[in-house]
């Protein structure tokens, strides 16, 4: 039982929430609550790594405007802040609910947390303040803000934003794991599929809303598992991911391991064998076979090398995979595959 | 199957909530906030017999009420609800009963839980709220045995106690707000390490 509160206490030491209450009360949770729910509709529109700070903030027992307005809107207008250019944008929720967009603040955070709840992003890090105390958001590392994490309800469009924000750039601290060296994303570490599974398990457990269940590695007969399955609350569909990269990785003899197109080709058959074999353990089931494919695929990476330029780090961002048979032609549970390019870094 | 009232209007009270925050809510999403709403009931001591209506854990882990479910049933042909592909929408009407059955003083004691477990989607992913509750300990049971199951009966029931008692104690007692204590409660749900999901040793690339 102690062991229980000492465990809740250092973890509500560490959270906003709490410290809100402590400060200002259930009046301040209130407020905090009016705060968080601008928050999520705001991001809706704004992305906030392109800012160096927001500010959002709601007074209590305060006049309704100490600061100079720009300009206030509601929130069905909340577009338009996609327009800013700014690299700073500061917001005051008013009493009549709409949200003012200010010039500026001429007093200090700290000061202005002692009549106020604030939301602070700055430089990536998001904290909030009350009462001339603060606490740091703890983030999921692969999203900017705790606020603007999406949910989707399509796995075709999931996966878009995976390649988008997650592969393209490396951008998941998961799967940043997989380069032999970072500072160039030329070469993958030896085996990284385990670590590219995990990755994609995590944005999707994340993202995929309240229904949907991702397992990794499930049998879907006596001896075959696929990569990923995804099942739905109270429903007969699920889908079976199989993910395969292509590229070059380097073993622990040092030695360079290629897999080319063969191996998506592979990963195509391996998939639509699985949907075989899935029908007779699964008759109930609505199943849909989705390929992933991890493309880290470089011209010209020979053992040793240790930079690349422009035109051979992306000469295979645009060139497809020829798939014969086209699966998802010929079968109607077989999805587009999804290949993603991994970028390097170039000189 | 007759409508179960209370249910009935925790489907519209939660949706409400829900898709105030993420535009949309799904059935499942019902079943999971509903579920937490009555674990916010045992947390604050009442029994969960009086709920109203009861829950089973399915063999994936998620919760499930019949109740609910029949109560979504005939939301959608109320015309309360709109099922558009994936995911379900409250309509006007549909907002319009919400406020009219709020009044209900039944209803009005409700809210409180219903309301805490809803906030928990401001500070926290929906998704990662749905796998902290897949750790709770009667959920994780429901997993581990890989079969659908009854929650919320002894002896996991003691232990949620257990947790819950330690929880007040550590949010302290004067705090009103329920999101407090779920969101600490999530978060430590949230750090507790995953059995080894997988149903095969290696994998096979």
């Amino acid at each position: 039982m102690n062991e229980f509160v000492d465990l809740f206490r250092k973890i509500a030491e560490k959270l906003y929430l709490p410290m809100v209450n402590d400060q200002f009360g259930q009046k301040g949770i209130e407020e905090l609550r009016v705060i968080l729910d601008y928050t999520h509709k705001i991001y809706r529109y704004v992305e906030p790594e392109r800012y160096i700070e927001i500010i959002i903030f709601r007074t209590l027992n305060a006049p309704t405007s100490l600061f100079k307005v720009i300009r206030d809107i509601d929130y069905p207008d909340y577009g338009l802040l996609a327009h800013n250019l700014t690299n700073s944008l500061i917001i005051q929720i008013m009493d009549n609910g709409r949200a003012a967009i200010l010039d500026g603040l001429n007093i200090s955070i700290e000061e202005l947390s002692k009549i106020a709840i604030i939301y602070q992003y700055r430089n990536g890090v998001e904290s909030f303040w009350a009462n001339s105390c603060y606490q740091v958001v703890e983030k999921l590392p692969q999203f900017a803000s705790m606020f603007c994490v999406p949910t989707f309800r399509n796995l075709r469009r999931a996966l878009d934003a995976y390649h988008a924000s997650m592969i393209r750039n490396s951008g998941c601290k998961i799967f940043s794991r997989v380069w032999y060296n970072l500072t160039n994303r030329i070469f993958f570490l030896n085996a990284p599929e385990a670590t590219i599974r995990d990755s994609l398990i995590q944005f999707l457990r994340t993202t995929f809303g309240g229904d949907a269940d991702v397992r990794p590695e499930q049998n879907i007969d006596e001896s075959h598992p696929v990569d990923i399955k995804v099942s739905w609350s109270f429903t007969n569909r699920q889908a079976l991911i199989e993910i395969k990269w292509l590229g070059k990785s380097i073993n622990h003899q040092g030695k360079i391991v290629s897999y080319w197109d063969q191996r998506a080709r592979n990963g195509a058959k391996q998939l639509s064998d699985y949907l075989d074999a899935n029908k007779p353990h699964a008759p109930f089931l609505i199943s849909r076979g989705y390929l992933v494919i991890i493309d880290g695929r470089r011209r010209g990476a020979n053992q040793g090398c240790n930079n690349i330029n422009i035109v051979n780090g992306f000469y295979y961002r645009d060139k497809e995979v020829i798939f014969n048979p086209n699966y998802h032609e010929i079968r109607d549970d077989f999805e587009i595959p999804f290949r993603m390019f991994a970028e390097p870094i170039c000189v | 199957m007759k409508i179960n009232s209370l249910a009935f209007f925790d489907s519209l009270s939660i949706f409400n909530k829900l898709q105030n925050v993420n535009e949309n809510a799904t059935n499942g999403e019902i079943h999971l906030f509903a579920y937490l709403s009555c674990l916010l009931f045992l947390y604050s001591g009442q029994s969960v017999s009086e709920w109203g209506y009861q829950f089973a854990g399915t063999r994936e882990g998620s919760p499930f009420s019949p109740d609910l479910a029949e109560a979504i049933f005939n939301l959608k042909l109320l015309g309360f609800l709109l099922e558009i592909e994936n995911y379900i929408k409250l309509t006007d009407a549909g907002c319009e009963e919400y406020k009219l059955l709020l009044s209900l003083e039944q209803n009005t004691l409700r809210e409180v839980y219903l309301k805490g477990a809803c906030s928990s989607v401001l500070a926290l992913p929906v998704g990662l709220v749905k796998n902290a509750l897949l750790k709770e300990p009667e959920l994780r049971r429901a997993v581990s045995l890989d079969s659908a199951r009854v929650l919320l009966e002894s002896p996991g029931v003691d232990l949620l106690k257990e947790q819950f008692s330690a929880l007040k104690k550590a949010v302290g007692t004067n705090v009103e707000d329920l999101m407090i204590p779920t969101v600490v409660w999530l978060t430590f749900l949230s750090h507790l390490p995953l059995k080894d999901e997988r149903n095969k040793g290696e994998a096979i690339s």
